[in-house]
Formats: structure tokens, sequence, C-alpha cells
């Protein structure tokens, strides 16, 4: 497929024609005559206005909306019509199961299911008549509610769109023939800067996938350029464009050398996706590592480093992100959970790297991030870290970020032990702030054993704490033993 | 009630000032929800898989520490300390194939994370006490 000269920014009513004809077959838009292979009766606005009050209408049972799906009808719904009635079953699902009523949402969600099918089976372009849906639908206004049901079209249209690429990519990895699908995706790509829910859907099915290739690239760094004038999603540019990257790298279609000299020339952007990217490529690669972290710290920006720091703790292999967010540290100096995500992904890498990082007794502030990084996230084994940093770390802004572990795995006995042990410090006991940080710890512990709240609570109005610390202090008191108050 | 340190008052002004950073959010991580297996024309393909982020970090408006540059003789004061919020994620409904936009993950837990401090640039002094308000 030739590469496509970048658009400016684009009407719906533009897009949707561009749409409609991206694919190999000539579709038929919500408004535009039919044509081969299917035989649909030409859309007046009175009966797009009569499929629309499937929505509207009161909302049939269960066995009626099943019967509807599957009963043989004289005249054969459109695809339009066939959406609107998954966008009814999908939001009938929705409030059964909220309601926990889990068996009946099964069914109505499985009725949905076989209706989708049966539209992909009989609609070849599913992708591009799902995609004119999306454009039509209203933007949403800021700071007003959605229209009902509104997200919940949007999520049936994603399934749709997905399947459907998913569909073609088979195709195209089974007889080589990738056209189908590079046309649909460029078509999503066209339609993202018209609104806020075309760019997330562009997001949502493209991010991450194999469908962007080298034919894109045009379109992907044309949206790049409209993110620098705010006119889409920076995170959403960045996202796509990051993506290309990798599937350029996995096709072959690009080296890893060629990316990062690329990189490097991107680096002196002005686009912060760009500059985003390419530090992205160069932290990922060995050979420039120390080259890209170099860049950063000297360049200063703090939002630029936050940024990189995140993708890097979420992307990098472990041990390399810990490099990269050791060497950036000091950039990171008010940014919280910058390990977490680390932590998440390969736990016993950050306990490493704090035993490392308290053997060599040095940057009490990275040691506390550490401790946070494994501590905070919903398994244990955070509170073997926190075990040692108690006992052995000498800071004790490290050892008040430990009893933060203790009481966030409601462990309120070792968390009481915990408190205790670091209250008997003078260099705490001594220092209001040291205790406010304790109080807003027992938080954590404010619906767990009110009997340690009671005990540890006893303790600390026994301190020099302040006025606001002990106003506090005594609010907990009140809600954990209700009945016994101070 | 809070005291100027006595280092300072011997000279030894860190010349420092407090920067105040903004409240904000950051989310970290991935859960992936699993996605819906479909049948078309044969071929078996996966719905979209959801996601949910595995926390969201909510840090509060608090200070950091930085050197003066205006050239006064000043420091910092901590007077406060406030709470960083660790709220924690799971899937909704991992079984569902459509998924409203925005339904697909709950509030798991929210638990207190961290302590930032709250501090105020103060001049160093070289004179006596000055005791803070708190």
């Amino acid at each position: 497929m030739s590469q496509r000269a970048p658009k400016t920014h684009l009407t719906p009513t533009v897009v949707t024609f561009a749409v409609v004809i991206a694919g190999v077959f000539l579709t038929t838009s919500i408004t535009a005559p039919p044509t081969a292979p299917q035989t649909e009766p030409q859309r007046s606005p009175a009966s797009l206005i009569e499929a629309s009050r499937l929505v509207t209408t009161p909302q049939p049972s269960m066995r009626e909306l099943a019967s509807a799906s599957n009963a043989p009808s004289p005249k054969s719904p459109s695809f339009v019509e066939l959406v609107k009635r998954i966008f009814v079953l999908s939001d009938r699902t929705a409030t059964l199961a909220r309601d926990d009523e889990i068996d009946a949402a099964r069914e109505l969600d499985n009725e949905a299911k076989l209706l989708l099918e049966r539209i992909m089976r009989a609609h070849s372009d599913a992708g591009e008549r799902a995609l004119a849906m999306v454009i039509e639908l209203p933007a949403a206004v800021p700071g007003e509610a959605p229209q009902p049901g509104f997200h919940t079209k949007l999520g049936v249209l994603q399934v749709i769109l997905a399947a459907e690429l998913a569909r073609r990519q088979d195709a195209a990895d089974k007889r080589g023939d990738r056209d189908r699908v590079a046309s649909l995706t460029l078509a999503l790509l066209d339609s993202m800067p018209i609104n806020r829910h075309t760019a997330e859907m562009g997001d949502r099915v493209l991010y991450r996938s194999p469908y962007l290739q080298a034919a894109h690239e045009p379109m992907v760094l044309h949206l790049v350029e409209l993110a620098g004038e705010d006119a889409v999603s920076p995170e959403i540019a960045t996202r796509l464009l990051s993506t290309l990257w990798d599937n350029l790298k996995a096709s072959g279609a690009r080296s890893s050398a060629k990316l990062a000299r690329l990189a490097l020339v991107m680096l002196d952007d002005p686009n912060p996706s760009q500059i985003i990217v390419a530090c992205r490529q160069l932290l990922s690669d060995p050979r420039y590592r120390d080259l890209a972290l170099g860049w950063l710290l000297e360049r200063d920006d703090a939002e630029l480093t936050r940024s990189v720091a995140k993708l890097a703790g979420s992307e990098l292999p472990p041990k390399a992100a810990i490099a990269v967010l050791r060497a950036l540290s000091p950039m990171l100096q008010h940014t919280r959970g910058t390990f977490l995500a680390i932590g998440a992904r390969a736990p016993e890498v950050v306990a490493d790297a704090y035993r490392e990082q308290l053997a060599a007794g040095t940057h009490p502030e990275l040691r506390r991030e550490l401790v946070m990084g494994i501590g905070m996230l919903p398994n244990a084994r955070g509170l073997t870290i926190a075990r040692l940093a108690l006992s052995q770390d000498p800071s004790v802004e490290v050892r008040i970020q430990a009893l933060f572990v203790h009481t966030f795995h409601n462990d309120a006995a070792g968390a009481e032990a915990a408190i205790h042990q670091v209250l008997n410090d003078p260099r705490v006991a001594s220092n209001p702030m040291h205790l406010a940080a304790i109080i807003l710890a027992l938080q954590n512990l404010e619906h767990e054993d009110a009997n340690v709240i009671a005990r540890v609570g006893a303790r600390l109005q026994r301190m020099a704490i302040t006025p606001r610390s002990r106003a506090r202090l005594n609010e907990l008191l009140a809600r954990s033993i209700p009945n016994e108050g101070r | 009630m809070l005291t100027v340190d006595a280092a300072a008052a011997q000279g030894n002004c860190p010349k420092s000032k407090a920067v105040t950073i903004p409240r904000n959010v950051e989310f970290h991580g991935v859960i992936k929800c699993g996605s819906v297996k479909l049948n078309v024309g044969g071929a078996t393909f996966s719905g979209p898989a959801q996601g949910c982020p595995l926390l969201a970090i909510l840090v509060p408006e608090h200070e950091v520490e930085a050197v003066q540059t205006n050239g006064e003789r000043t420091q910092t004061r901590v007077y406060e300390q406030v709470t960083t919020w660790i709220h924690h994620y799971a899937c909704e409904r991992d079984w569902l194939l459509f998924i409203p936009w925005g339904s697909s993950c709950r509030l798991a837990s929210t638990k207190a994370g961290a302590a930032l401090p709250r501090m105020t640039t103060v001049p160093c002094q070289t004179v006596g006490p000055v005791i803070l308000l708190p």
C-alpha cells in the first residue's frame, strides 16, 4: 500500500466518506447509497430515526431480546440495526452484572456474542461500518454527562473493530496480503483527530497491536505533530509512535541501529512525544543508555524525566529499569512510587536493589522509594524488606516508610510492634513531624484491631505532637473506638 | 510549637527555600483482565483484552527543598505532614465481552502510602529563637 500524505484536521463527514471507501469492497455508509455485496435499503433520515428508537423504547425482556436476535425475519436487519441490538443487550447485561444477577448477565452476554459472530460472518467490511458509527457518535461535551448508553456503544464498537482487525491480520498472515488490514488501520488513524472518543478508540485498538506498519508512519507522525499543537492527546501520540517503532523493529523493516540513529536526531525535536519515544528507544539499547541518561540529566526537564522514568519502569527489563531510575533519581526527588511498576513485575529485583543500597549506606531517599516500590503492592513480599529496613536502616525516614508498609498490609500486630520500635528512637520521639507521619500511617489500621489503635494512640497522645496531629489522632480514635472515644 | 534550628543561629544557614509541588495523580502498572474468544468463519479470535491500572498514587500538594536563588539567607521549615494515597484496582468482570468504557475496573482498596512534608521558607535567624505556630 502506498504511503499517503498526512491530512490536516478533518470534519467527520469527510473522514466518514474516506473510511467507507478505504475497504477493498465499496461499503455502505449510513448516509451513502447502498452498493454490493450486501443488499440494503437506502437509509433515509426517517429510517435512521426509526432504527435509533431501538435504544430509546422501554427495555424488552430477556426472552424477547433473545428471540428477536435469532428468529428468522422476512427482511434482514441491516448492520446498523444489528449493532444497535447489541447496544441494547450490552446495556442490559451491564445492569444485570451490576445488580449481581450473574447468570442472567452471562446469558445475555452470550446472546450478544452470538449476534456479533453473525454480524462478522455477514459483513466482511464490519470494521469500516463500525468505524463510521464511532465517527457519527456525537462528541461528549466537556463538563456535561455523556448521552445515555454512550460508553456502552463505544465498548461494543471497540469489540467489532478489534475483531475485524484480528480477522484481517489472520488473513494477512496466511495469504500475505496486508491491504485490508492496512486500509482499516489507516482509516482508524485518519479518524483520530476528530474528537476525544475517536482518538481514544484508535488508541485502544492500535496501541501494542501489530497493525501499525511502515505505510502508516506519515499518519502517525502527523498525529504526533497534532499532539504538539494539543489537538490530540500527547500520551496517545506517544503510545502510537512507540507501537509503530516496536512493529518496525519486529518486522525487520527497520533495524535497532537505524532506529537508534533516528532517535538521536529526534532528541533535538521540540515535540515531547518524539523526544519521549526517542529516549525510550535509546534507553532500551545498552549501547546508548548512558548517552540518553546523560542527555536527560543535562536537559534538566523534570516533567520529561518523570514521563521517561514512568516508561522505563513499566517497559524496560527490570534490572535495566532499576539502573535507569537510580541514575535519574536526583531529578525524581518529588515523584513517589517510582519503583512500584518494577516492583509489580519483579519484586525480587527491587528487593535486591534495596539490599545493595542499604549495604552501600548511601541515598536514603532512594532507599525509601525502593521500600515503597516493593512494600505498597498487594502481596506480602514487601514485609520482608520492611522488617529488614526497620531493624537495620539508619535513616528515620526509611524506617517510617517501612512502618507504612506494615500498616498497608493490615498486619496489625506487626504494625504495632513496628510503631513502638520506631517510637523508641529518641530522634523520632522528639520530632513532631516524625510523629505526624506515624499518625498518618495509623489511618491504614482504622478498620483493623481497635485495641492496637487504642494502645498506640494512647502512647502518641502522651508525646510532643502538634495540635493538628492531636486533632487528627483524636478523630481517628473516635472512628476506630466509637464507644470509648479519646 | 516549632523553633528555628540552632544550627542556623550559629551561622550554618543552608540557604534553601521551599518549592511547592502541585497535587498530582500517577498511574503505574497494568493488570490484564483477560479477553473473550470469538468464532468468526471457523477461526477463533480474542476480543480486545481489557486492562486496568495496577494502582494510582494521589500525591497531594507538598513542598520540596531547593537552593535559594535570590541571595537571601533562608531555610525550610516543615510544619505539617500530608498523606500520599495509593488506590489499587482490580478487574471488574473479565467474562463480559462488551464492557462499557470506564467500567472494566473497580477500586479494590485505598491506603495511605507515605507521608510528604508541607514546608515554608523562613529566614535563618542569628539572634534569639523564633517560635513558629503550627
